[in-house]
C-alpha cells in the first residue's frame, strides 16, 4: 500500500492535541518530515529503558500500552505515542506493543528541531500549547 | 445602482442580532420626540400669546436655573438608585404633571405659564438623555457608529410627525387638549424600553437595572463634587461640557433671533402656526434629511472629530447671512441649520464623543453633563441676552457679530475634542502595553554605601556583581579594598566582575591574583577573557605578557588576548602571523580553528586565504566564527558563502550579523538576490532581515524595490523587515504612493480569499480535505490582515497599529472596539473604505469586494481551479485533495498536469487525485 500523501498526513496530524494551535499550513511542514511506517502484530514501539527520539501518531491498527503487566489502554486510529519525545528523551515507563498489522506516523525529534528553527511561528504555536497545558496543570 | 446599494448599505447598516434592539429604541426616540414636539409649540405658543419677546431671557434664566437644579435631583435619583427606577418615575411623574396642567391652565395663568414652559423644556432633556444613555449601554461603539443614525432617524420623525400632528389638531381640538395626547406617547416610549430591555436581555438590563453590588455601591458612593472632579480629572470631560454649554448658548442667541424676527412678522394665531409649522414641517424635515442620508456618512467619512466642526462652520455661515440681509428668512435659514445639526450631526458626533470612556465613567457623568451643562450653557445664553438688552444691542447685526464670535469659539473647542478623543482613544488601544524603563540607582549617601557594601560581600553573585558596579561608579568611593577582597571570591561570575571593575578603574593591585589565575591552568573561561585584558591593560610589560597569552594552550585566554590587542596593530601583525594562523587553522581542536577565524577578524586576511577554509568548516562554532571574521573584514569574496549560509539554520544568525556589519553597500545586491526566483526560497526569506539591519535609506528603498515578489513568504518577510526598520528608524522615509498601492493589493487579495472562502461557508460541504482547504483558506484571510497592518504601520504610526492588530486579532469587546474607533479616525478614506469593513467582518464584504476591485464569488469548480493553479504549493495540494474529494471530473485535466511543475508532495497528492477521478 502506497504511502499517504501530505494532506492525508495533515488530516491525521489534526488530532494530535499538541498540534492543535497549529493552522493547516504549519501542520503541512510537520506531515514533510513525518515518515510513515508500518509494524507488523507484536513489534515493540516503546519500552521502559528505550530513550525516546520520535512522537508516533497511529494511522491505522491498534497498540496496547501496559507497564510490563496487564494491558492498561489500547491505542487505535489518531492516538499519540510518546507526545512529550519532542521535548525530553527521558524513557516513558511503558511497553507500547502492536497488536495487529499497524500502520505509524513518525515524527523524529531532531527532524523536528531542525524544522523549529526554521520556523519561528511554528515553534511560538508549540510553545503557546505548552504554556496552555501547565497553566491547566497549575490550575489543577 | 450600484452606489444606490453601496449608500442603503452604509446608512442602513442593521446586522444580524441587532434588528430587535434598533428597532425599540428607535420607537423609544419616536415616541419621545413625538411628545416633545406637541409640547414645545404648545408651550411657546402659550407663552408668546401671553408675554413678549423681552420676557424670553427671563423664561431661559428661569429654565436654567429650576432646570438644572431638577436635573440635578434627576442625577442624583439615576445613580442613587437605577436607570430603571429613574425612567419609571420620570415617566410616570410627567405623565401625571401634564394631566394636572391639562386641568389647571387657563387663558390668564402666567404663573402657571412659567410653571409650564420649564417643564416642558425639562422634559425634552431628560428623556431624550435617558434615551442616548440606555443607548450607550445596549450598543458598543462599533454598532453605534452604524446604528446611532438610524436612532437619530426615529427621533427626527417622531419629531416631524409630532409638530405636524400638532400643527394640524390645534385648532380642531384646542392647544390645551393636546397634553393628554402628548402624555400617552409618554407612556409609549416606556413599554418600547421594556420591550428593548427583553429584546437584549444582558446589556440592556445591566444598563437599566444594575445587576451587581459593586454598581450599587459606586451607585451610593456618587455625590455632586464625584462628578464635578471627574470632569476636572478628565480633559476629554471638560471639553465635552465645553461643547455642549456653547452648542446651547448659541441655541438660546439664534433661537432668540429667530422669534423676535417671528414676532415682528406674525401676531396671535399666524404666529402659533407659523412656528407650529417651522418646527413640526421645516426643521423636523431638514433634520430628517441631514439624519437619514448624511450623518452616518459624514460621521464615517469625517469620524468624530471633524464632524464636530459642522455645526459651528454652519451657524458661523447663518449669522453672516443676517449680518448680511437681516430679516425672517435669514434668521430662520439660521434657526434650522443651527437646530437641525443640533439635532442630527452634532448630537450623533458627542454622543460618539462620549464612547471611549470608561463604561463607569460614562454612566456616572452623562446625565449629569447632559442634562445639567445643557441647563448652564442656556444659562450663559441668557445672561449673554440680558447683558445685550441691558446696552441695547439685541439688534439683529450686533447678534450675529456675537454669534460669529462664539461660533469661532466653538469651533476651536471642536478641534480640542478630537485632538482630546484621538488620545483617549490611543489609551485604550494601548493600556494593556507594558513600558518598563530600567532604573538605576545613584549612590550618593554613605547609608546606602553601607547597604552596597553589604551586598558586595554576600552570596547572591548578581547582587555581588551589581553592588560592585554601583560602587565602582560612586563618586570619591575607593573601590580597591573591596576588589582585593572579592578577588578571593570562589565565584567566577564575581572574579570576572572584578578582573572588569578593576580594568575599568584602572585599579593596579590585582596584576598578581590575576596572572596566578591566567597561567594556573584552570582558568575557566569565564574569567579568563577579563583577567587577561585586565592583565594586558596594567601589566608594565603588556608585549610579553601577549606573546605568552596569544600562544597559551587555553583558547579562551588566547582569543581574550586576540581580543586585547586588537587596537595595537604592531602587536597584531607581530604575533598573529601568516604561519600562526595556518597553523591554527589547521588545528583538529574547533576551539583553535575558531581561534583563527576570530583573529583573522581582527587582523586581516592579507596573504591568507584561510577565512575560505574556515567558512566551509563542519563545525557550527567554527563557521559562526568564521562568518563574523568576514562581516568585520567586509570583503566582497565572502559575500557569496554567507548568503548560503542563510539557509543553514545553525548558521543563520551568524551569517545576519555578519552581512548586516557589511553595512549598507551591498543591500541592492541583496535586493536583487531577493528578487531573484533562483536564489532558493530559505535563503531569501532571510535577506530580507538582513537589510533590515542596515537602518539607513537604502535599506528601505531596497526592501520596497522587493514588494512585488510573488512567494507570499517572502513578501510578508519583507513587510515584516520594513515595519521592523519603521520602529526602530523613525527617520527613514517609504513612498507613500507604493505602500497605498500595495495596501490595496493586499485588500485585493483578501477580497479574492473572502469570496472563494464564501464558497465553502454556504456550500455545507463537510468533507475533511474540503474542511480543510477551507480552514486553510480562513487561515491565509488571517496572515493576509497581517500583512495590511504591517502595511499600515508604514503609513501610520507603528506602534499604534500593532496594538490596533493585535486588539482587534484578540477580538476582546471593549479593546476591538476601541481599535475601530482610533482607525476610524486616523485612516484617511482612500484605504478606509475598504479597510474598515473587512476588520469590523462586515456582512457585506462581498458586495464590497465587488464593487471595489471587481471580485465576484466564483463557482466552487472556479475556486478550486483557481487555487490549483496557484503556485503556493500547500493550498495547490488542499484544493486537489478536494477536487478529488468532491469528484469535481472538470478538473481532471488540471490535476493530472501538476505533477509536471508542482513540488513532489504536491505532485503525490495529484497522482492520488488523478487516480481517483480517472
Amino acid at each position: 500500500m502506497a504511502e499517504r500523501n501530505i494532506v492525508e498526513k495533515v488530516i491525521a496530524l489534526e488530532g494530535v492535541e499538541l498540534l492543535s494551535s497549529l493552522t493547516p499550513d504549519q501542520l503541512s511542514r510537520i506531515a514533510l518530515i513525518a515518515k510513515e511506517v508500518r509494524y507488523p502484530p507484536g513489534q515493540m514501539i516503546l519500552q521502559p529503558k528505550q530513550p525516546l527520539d520520535a512522537l508516533y501518531v497511529i494511522l491505522d491498527g491498534a497498540v496496547e500500552i501496559s507497564r510490563g503487566g496487564p494491558v492498561l489502554h489500547v491505542a487505535r486510529q489518531n492516538e499519540v505515542l510518546g507526545s512529550w519525545a519532542l521535548f525530553d528523551d527521558s524513557p516513558l515507563p511503558v511497553v507500547a506493543r502492536t497488536v495487529e498489522d499497524t500502520v505509524l506516523l513518525k515524527i523524529a525529534r531532531d527532524d523536528f528541531y531542525d524544522l523549529l528553527s526554521d520556523n519561528m511561528e511554528l515553534a511560538a504555536s508549540i510553545f503557546s500549547t505548552l504554556v496552555r497545558r501547565f497553566r491547566k496543570l497549575i490550575e489543577q | 445602482m450600484r452606489k444606490w446599494r453601496s449608500l442603503q448599505r452604509r446608512v442602513f447598516d442593521v446586522r444580524k442580532g441587532e434588528y430587535r434592539r434598533t428597532l425599540f429604541v428607535a420607537l423609544y426616540f419616536l415616541f419621545i420626540m413625538f411628545a416633545n414636539n406637541i409640547l414645545k409649540p404648545v408651550s411657546a405658543g402659550l407663552f408668546l400669546n401671553r408675554f413678549s419677546e423681552k420676557d424670553l431671557p427671563y423664561l431661559y434664566l428661569l429654565i436654567a436655573g429650576v432646570g438644572g437644579v431638577l436635573a440635578y435631583l434627576y442625577t442624583k435619583v439615576v445613580v442613587n438608585t437605577s436607570l430603571r427606577t429613574a425612567v419609571t418615575a420620570a415617566t410616570l411623574g410627567s405623565a401625571a404633571c401634564l394631566v394636572l396642567f391639562w386641568t389647571m391652565i387657563g387663558t390668564r395663568s402666567g404663573t402657571l405659564l412659567y410653571v409650564f414652559s420649564v417643564f416642558v423644556s425639562l422634559v425634552g432633556i431628560v428623556f431624550i438623555s435617558q434615551g442616548w444613555l440606555i443607548a450607550a449601554n445596549i450598543f458598543d461603539s462599533r454598532e453605534a457608529k452604524r446604528l446611532y443614525g438610524l436612532l437619530g432617524l426615529g427621533a427626527i420623525l417622531g419629531a416631524a410627525l409630532g409638530g405636524s400632528f400638532t400643527a394640524f389638531t390645534a385648532r380642531q381640538v384646542g392647544t390645551k387638549n393636546l397634553l393628554p395626547v402628548a402624555a400617552l406617547f409618554l407612556l409609549l416610549a416606556y413599554l418600547s424600553l421594556h420591550l428593548t430591555k427583553s429584546a437584549h436581555k444582558v446589556q440592556a438590563s445591566s444598563a437599566i437595572v444594575p445587576q451587581s453590588r459593586q454598581d450599587d455601591e459606586s451607585a451610593v458612593n456618587f455625590n455632586f463634587r464625584d462628578v464635578l472632579s471627574a470632569i476636572a480629572r478628565y480633559r476629554h470631560l471638560l471639553v465635552i461640557v465645553g461643547i455642549i454649554t456653547i452648542t446651547f448658548s448659541v441655541e438660546i442667541l439664534v433661537e432668540y433671533q429667530f422669534l423676535a424676527m417671528a414676532r415682528a412678522t406674525y401676531k396671535g394665531d399666524r404666529l402659533t402656526a407659523f412656528l407650529g409649522k417651522f418646527t413640526g414641517v421645516y426643521l423636523s424635515l431638514t433634520t430628517l434629511v441631514l439624519q437619514s442620508f448624511f450623518t452616518t456618512l459624514v460621521v464615517r467619512r469625517f469620524g468624530v472629530g471633524r464632524t464636530l466642526l459642522i455645526a459651528p462652520v454652519t451657524v458661523g455661515l447663518g449669522a453672516a447671512s443676517v449680518l448680511a440681509a437681516p430679516g425672517l428668512l435669514t434668521a430662520a435659514l439660521t434657526r434650522i441649520g443651527e437646530a437641525s445639526n443640533r439635532y442630527s450631526i452634532n448630537r450623533t458626533a458627542i454622543e460618539l464623543l462620549y464612547l471611549p470612556l470608561p463604561a463607569e465613567l460614562k454612566n456616572r457623568t452623562k446625565a449629569f453633563v447632559d442634562v445639567f451643562v445643557d441647563r448652564l450653557g442656556r444659562g450663559v445664553g441668557a445672561f449673554l441676552l440680558l447683558f445685550l438688552t441691558a446696552i441695547g444691542l439685541t439688534a439683529p447685526r450686533y447678534l450675529s457679530l456675537v454669534l460669529l464670535c462664539l461660533a469661532l469659539g466653538w469651533a476651536l473647542l471642536a478641534l480640542w475634542a478630537r485632538k482630546e478623543y484621538l488620545r483617549t482613544v490611543e489609551k485604550r488601544v494601548q493600556a494593556r502595553r507594558l513600558d518598563l524603563e530600567s532604573a538605576r540607582v545613584t549612590v550618593q549617601d554613605t547609608e546606602t554605601i553601607r547597604v552596597l557594601e553589604e551586598a558586595a560581600r554576600g552570596e547572591n553573585p548578581r547582587q555581588i556583581t551589581y553592588a560592585l558596579s554601583l560602587l565602582s561608579e560612586a563618586p570619591g568611593y575607593d573601590v580597591g579594598p573591596l576588589l582585593t577582597e572579592l578577588a578571593q571570591s570562589p565565584l567566577t561570575a564575581v572574579r570576572a566582575k572584578v578582573y572588569e571593575t578593576a580594568a575599568k578603574v584602572s585599579f593596579p593591585g590585582l596584576l598578581k591574583p590575576a596572572l596566578a589565575e591566567i597561567r594556573s591552568g584552570a582558568c575557566q573561561h569565564d574569567v579568563a577573557g577579563d583577567a587577561v585584558t585586565y592583565a594586558l591593560a596594567v601589566a608594565p610589560n603588556p608585549e610579553e605578557l601577549a606573546v605568552e597569552f596569544v600562544n597559551h594552550p587555553s583558547c579562551a585566554t588566547a582569543e581574550a588576548a586576540v581580543r586585547a590587542i586588537a587596537a595595537r596593530k604592531e602587536l597584531v601583525e607581530s604575533l598573529l602571523t601568516h604561519e600562526w594562523l595556518t597553523a591554527a587553522a589547521q588545528s583538529p581542536d574547533e576551539d583553535r580553528r575558531a581561534l583563527a577565524a576570530f583573529s583573522v577578524g581582527v587582523r586581516g586576511d592579507e596573504g591568507t586565504g584561510v577565512l575560505h577554509d574556515l567558512l566551509r568548516d563542519p563545525s557550527p562554532r567554527v563557521g559562526a566564527a568564521a562568518i563574523r571574521a568576514a562581516g568585520a573584514l567586509q570583503n566582497r569574496a565572502y559575500l557569496s558563502p554567507l548568503v548560503g549560509h542563510l539557509a543553514s539554520p545553525r548558521l543563520r544568525s551568524a551569517a545576519i550579523e555578519g552581512l548586516v556589519a557589511y553595512g549598507e553597500k551591498f543591500a541592492p545586491t541583496l535586493g536583487v538576490l531577493l528578487r531573484d526566483p533562483s536564489t532558493p526560497i530559505a535563503v531569501r526569506r532571510q535577506i530580507p532581515r538582513v537589510v533590515a539591519g542596515v537602518q539607513a535609506q537604502i535599506a528601505v528603498d531596497t526592501l520596497q524595490a522587493c514588494l512585488g515578489v510573488d512567494d507570499l513568504t517572502v513578501r510578508t518577510a519583507v513587510l515584516k523587515a520594513l515595519y521592523r526598520l519603521r520602529e526602530e528608524a523613525p527617520w527613514l522615509k517609504y513612498d507613500r504612493q507604493l505602500i497605498t498601492h500595495e495596501i490595496r493589493r493586499e485588500a485585493v487579495m483578501y477580497f479574492h480569499l473572502y469570496a472563494a472562502l464564501e464558497r465553502f461557508r454556504h456550500g455545507r460541504r463537510d468533507g475533511r480535505a474540503t474542511a480543510l482547504l477551507a480552514r486553510t483558506l480562513d487561515d491565509r484571510l488571517k496572515q493576509t490582515l497581517d500583512r495590511l497592518f504591517r502595511l499600515l504601520g508604514l503609513r501610520y504610526p507603528p506602534s499604534q497599529i500593532r496594538a490596533a492588530y493585535v486588539a482587534v486579532t484578540n477580538r476582546r469587546q471593549e479593546e476591538f472596539a476601541a481599535a475601530l474607533d482610533f482607525l476610524e479616525n486616523v485612516l484617511e478614506q482612500d484605504v478606509k473604505e475598504f479597510v474598515l469593513p473587512m476588520i469590523d467582518g462586515s456582512p457585506h464584504l462581498v458586495d464590497i469586494g465587488r464593487e471595489e476591485f471587481g471580485v465576484d464569488v466564483p463557482d466552487l469548480e472556479t475556486a478550486i481551479r483557481h487555487h490549483l493553479r496557484s503556485g503556493d504549493g500547500w493550498l495547490m495540494a488542499c484544493a486537489i485533495a478536494t477536487a478529488a474529494e468532491l469528484k469535481l471530473k472538470a478538473l481532471w485535466g488540471d490535476i493530472s498536469r501538476a505533477p509536471d511543475h508542482a513540488p513532489p508532495e504536491v505532485a503525490e497528492v495529484a497522482r492520488d487525485a488523478a487516480a481517483a477521478l480517472a
